[in-house]
């Protein structure tokens, strides 16, 4: 577990859920201080997860980067998180992301 | 803000914005400080501080700064994140120069002490936002 992980029991029905999860678990294990926008909220159907896909910095100075995290949407635990790499302020939801 | 170009548009102007009403509140505390008048010259360098900080973030990261506490702790993880730990002290000190201003106690000796540590701050300030302004251009 990571440090600072509280464990919670909570079943994840709607996005705003998902991504509250995702912002929280951002900020306190995975460094991503500085919060700027949801790219994706979905639900993986063959493993009953919410996948999140979200733009945040771990600083001040650091570039923007695309982190991914996938939710257990029985238990609202983090099971899988990454950073996926650096994210282009060109990049947005209706640009597509190259 | 947008997305795209329009976005870095308005992100380099508002932090352009900043950077010279930064500029602006340095000079007022100068001339405040000609004219004796230590309160005046300890609010302009606060003044001076606080948008050159909002200028690097709205460069940096596109954000406004909402309110005083988020100054603070923008000024320590910069300072955590560049090792330079003059930049929270001398944050600290422009602070309270800022309670100056209400309480009226420090001499023009006092808070010229401090002037030149936060200039040297707001120099810092300015040089990041200005290489990421650089880097920001098209």
């Amino acid at each position: 577990m990571d440090k600072g992980e509280i464990i919670t029991s909570q079943i994840v029905d709607d996005a705003r859920k998902a991504v509250e999860i995702a912002k929280d678990y951002a900020a306190r294990s995975m460094g991503a201080l500085f919060w700027r926008d949801v790219l994706e909220c979905e639900v993986v159907k063959e493993t009953n997860e919410w996948r999140v896909v979200f733009v945040a910095s771990p600083s001040i100075l650091a570039p923007y980067y695309r982190y991914e995290v996938f939710i257990d949407s029985k238990t609202g635990r983090v099971t899988r998180a990454r950073r996926i790499g650096e994210w282009r302020r060109r990049e947005s939801r209706e640009g597509g992301e190259g | 803000m947008g997305s795209g170009g329009d976005e870095r548009v308005e992100r380099v102007e508002r932090a352009r914005a900043y950077l010279n009403q930064s500029l602006e509140y340095l000079e007022n505390a100068f001339k405040a400080s000609k004219d004796r008048e230590p309160e005046k010259v300890g609010e302009f360098l606060w003044g001076s501080v606080a948008t050159a900080l909002k200028a690097l973030v709205m460069a940096m990261k596109g954000m406004e700064v909402k309110n005083h506490g988020q100054l603070w702790e923008i000024a320590r993880e910069l300072a955590r994140e560049t090792g330079d730990l003059s930049i929270y002290e001398a944050f600290k000190e422009a602070n309270f120069l800022h309670s100056n201003f209400y309480e009226f106690r420090l001499s023009l000796d006092d808070v010229k002490s401090s002037a030149e540590r936060i200039v040297r701050l707001v120099e810092k300030l300015m040089n990041l936002t200005e290489e990421a302004l650089k880097e920001s251009e098209p």
